[in-house]
């Protein structure tokens, strides 16, 4: 990582905790490291909220909201996150769905309502200063609520925010090992670490 | 029902802007609102954290810390202006919804 701060002058509570979840889920993401770091600056308040657009009540599935989660990082050009959330999305619903998601969103085997905001996602994160009411009316038309469309927002937010702290501190891309593991981890558990 | 994302986002905005923080509260701001002058010498960095951050290297951040930032100035920028661009894409689909089922 860029900053040697995360690894330096972490504090003992998070440097135990990063040592727990290295020992407990068998990987140990910087992503931890980020979050553990000033705690009350953001990662107590960031890390929760994470679980919760991902995992919380929606009209999408988990598996859903991961595909979403998979495109938005790699139309932000974010490896490391384009590979963890692919791969979580492959053990949530499949890896070819997955892989299509990512390489060719617009034909990629999903549901209609899904292909039209994944459309809509990809216009929200490469240009926002483009969307207007007609892109959203669309998406109503297609039939997903405004909480659907709030969620999938969430999603798109949350994603560019984690985007762009993972290529600017320099996240390492995870072994193909720690990799599953982490995909495993968020698909069968959850976001939450402690 | 999940709570409402406003809310997270004004919440984090609080914590970003509060006093224990190293960068000045002016700065950190002006970044979240994306509105840091040009000429401001964490202005490139941060530019390039809102709207290329794949394309940062290395070098850009020994910079920043060979022309006297600390990394924890470094660190509070980053996270100002990575905010700053998921707060811009909710922010959009809030305004163009209307009534926002997210006012919970």
């Amino acid at each position: 990582m860029r900053l040697e701060l995360f690894h330096n002058k972490q504090k003992i509570v998070p440097r135990l905790i990063f040592q727990i979840v290295r020992l407990v889920e068998g990987w140990s993401p910087d992503i931890v490291r980020m979050f553990l770091y000033r705690q009350d600056y953001f990662g107590k308040l960031f890390q929760p909220r994470f679980h919760e657009t991902m995992r919380g009540d929606s009209e999408w599935t988990a598996g859903e909201r991961e595909l979403m989660a998979a495109l938005v990082s790699s139309k932000n050009q974010c490896r490391y996150c384009t590979a963890a959330h692919q791969a979580t999305a492959g053990q949530l619903v499949d890896d070819a769905t997955a892989a299509a998601v990512v390489a060719t969103p617009a034909t990629a085997p999903v549901s209609e309502k899904l292909r039209v905001m994944l459309a809509f996602l990809e216009k929200l994160t490469l240009s926002p200063e483009d969307v207007t009411a007609d892109d959203v009316a669309k998406l109503r038309s297609a039939g997903i609520s405004d909480d659907g469309i709030v969620n999938a927002a969430e999603v798109c937010a949350q994603f560019c925010i984690i985007n762009r702290l993972a290529d600017t501190f320099g996240f390492r891309m995870q072994t193909p090992e720690g990799l599953a593991k982490e995909a495993k981890s968020l698909a069968t558990k959850h976001y939450k670490f402690k | 029902m999940r709570a409402s994302y406003r809310n997270f986002l004004h919440k984090l905005r609080g914590q970003l802007l509060g006093r224990d923080a190293k960068l000045p509260v002016d700065d950190r701001r002006a970044i979240l609102d994306d509105r840091l002058d040009g000429d401001h010498r964490l202005a490139t960095f941060t530019a390039r954290v809102r709207t290329r951050a794949w394309t940062m290297t290395d070098g850009e951040i020994d910079e920043l810390k060979a022309s006297g930032f600390e990394e924890d100035e470094i660190f509070e920028a980053a996270i100002c202006a990575a905010v700053s661009a998921g707060e811009q894409r909710f922010l959009t689909v809030m305004k163009h919804l209307g009534g926002p089922p997210d006012a919970s």
